[in-house]
């Protein structure tokens, strides 16, 4: 019963705009070793934080109110509280730390060590490693299934994705997709992971549950990241040697639009709060803001130098 | 003991070759030009003109493969760099290209120079960015000479001189 009411008080805080905290964005800056926080009601940054050496990664556990942050040239991950904006800990995380996924409860991290080829599970409260293992070779993307019962792991130098179980580590397949595969992405029914294949300019679609290949999609030059909107039925892929946007047909696979924005594109994710794409710009140090509807650039945000966000680096509105 | 070395280094290079570290540099420099943008995009946007304004290339070739267009450039000192035309876009007035081969300590060199209309009439501003790796893509420890330091320094090296001798040649007569 108890649990009920809380259960409709959560629904009218969510479903009431006016109590409603925006959206917000986690940016890492690898020049300058900084993590801004971008307000998405306002397209304004509200908190620029000093984390560990070279940000890469991030992401996010809303229900723990938690984002964490992997600092590849620190070896660790700087951990941020969403509700205060600070930088509360930072963790070791092996040697290279790149990738990251979390459970949504913020109990554990997964982060991709990219130097020495391991996959490690962290559990932020302990600092604990709770087990680590092999990811030939030059893990990157990280994505956790819907259930959170396997993860998927993008390995970037031997062409392939790992499916692992995520309580274990133990290794379920290893499926063959493009060349370079970085950035993963799921669908939101969890049905398909999306894989951008850096060299051979497109993304692999893999069915999560026969773990087959669907299809491969074309995109533009040097594509890094990829990320659907709430219904699926749009992929937006950032290409970082195009300077462009792929707007994509989820079902027909189509690309319905490219859109310029700010050179060398790498993170990119989509806010159910505004319908808009948001693309982290290495080159200009900017969140370029693209309307979901009009495929328009409707802002630039100067976030900070080399501007990365290599993972889902949005939490939605509370 | 020299041709293990060889060996060694053989085996190493297709690695090498594939991969790269994780954290991208960045080169960025901006210049001031008193000259029309149009004047210095006919300069700067020559993929084979590269001897008319860079102090340190002495000569450059232009070879087609299918639509790849690449450029060999023949530096003073006598080294020799390969680059791959990514893109030349008259319109925006911006060059893309990037490293095939070269003697320099980076790897995975991608690089864009736009030409834009100044704040004044008559001026124009030339932006060179450059992203690249460091030669040492392995595990730590870094190999003196081939760490993130002698990359920006080899590289600042190349866009610093050649933006400042661009602006001469642009605004001489």
């Amino acid at each position: 019963m108890l649990s009920r009411i809380f259960l409709i008080a959560c629904l009218i805080a969510l479903c009431s705009p006016a109590s409603a905290a925006p959206a917000l964005a986690y940016i890492t800056n690898q020049g300058d070793n900084t993590v801004a926080v971008v307000d998405l009601d306002k397209n304004q940054v509200i908190a620029q934080l000093a984390v560990g050496a070279k940000p890469v990664g991030v992401a996010l556990a809303p229900l723990a109110q938690r984002a964490f942050i992997t600092n590849v040239d620190g070896g660790t991950v700087s951990v941020i509280d969403t509700r205060s904006n600070a930088v509360i800990a930072e963790i070791p995380a092996g040697q290279s730390p790149v990738g990251v996924a979390a459970t949504r409860d913020g109990t554990l991290l997964y982060v991709a060590d990219w130097f020495n080829n391991r996959l490690l599970a962290i559990e932020p409260l302990t600092k604990t490693v709770r087990f680590e293992v092999e990811a030939p070779q030059a893990p990157a993307g990280l994505q956790l299934a819907l259930d959170e019962k396997r993860l998927f792991v993008a390995n970037r130098d031997s062409n392939d994705v790992t499916v692992l179980d995520a309580h274990t580590g133990a290794i379920l397949k290893k499926i063959a997709v493009g060349t370079h595969p970085f950035g993963l992405t799921l669908s939101p029914d969890g049905q398909r992971l999306y894989v951008v294949n850096v060299w051979s300019n497109n993304v692999t679609v893999l069915d999560t549950r026969t773990l087959e290949t669907i299809a491969t999609i074309p995109v533009g030059d040097h594509p890094y990241c990829a990320t659907t909107n709430s219904d699926g039925s749009r992929l937006y892929v950032s290409n970082t040697r195009a300077d462009t946007l792929s707007v994509i047909d989820a079902k027909t696979l189509q690309t319905l639009a490219t859109v310029p924005v700010g050179a060398t594109p790498e993170g990119v994710a989509w806010s159910a709060a505004t319908n808009r794409i948001y693309i982290a710009s290495w080159m200009d140090n900017e969140l370029t803001v693209v309307d979901a509807a009009t495929h328009q650039v409707i802002a630039h945000i100067p976030t900070g130098k080399e501007s990365r966000a290599f993972g889902q680096f949005i939490l939605e509105s509370r | 003991m020299k041709k293990l070395f060889a060996v060694i280094l053989a085996s190493l290079l297709p690695f090498a070759a594939s991969a790269h570290g994780p954290s991208p540099q960045k080169v960025e420099e901006t210049i001031t030009i008193k000259a029309p943008p149009a004047k210095v995009w006919a300069i700067v946007g020559d993929f084979n003109g590269m001897p008319k304004w860079h102090p340190a290339v002495k000569a450059s070739s232009i070879e087609k493969k299918g639509d790849d267009t690449f450029r060999t450039l023949t530096l003073k000192d006598g080294g020799i760099i390969k680059e791959r035309l990514k893109e030349k876009n008259d319109a925006d007035m911006r060059l893309k290209y990037e490293i095939t081969e070269s003697p320099l300590p980076v790897n995975d060199y991608y690089a864009v120079i736009t030409v834009k209309q100044g704040a004044n009439p008559n001026e124009t501003t030339v932006q060179w960015m450059a992203r690249f790796y460091r030669k040492y893509l392995l595990n730590p420890p870094i190999p003196a000479g081939q760490d993130d330091e002698s990359a920006l320094n080899a590289i600042t090296g190349i866009v610093k001189p050649g933006l400042d001798n661009l602006k001469k040649v642009a605004e001489g007569n």
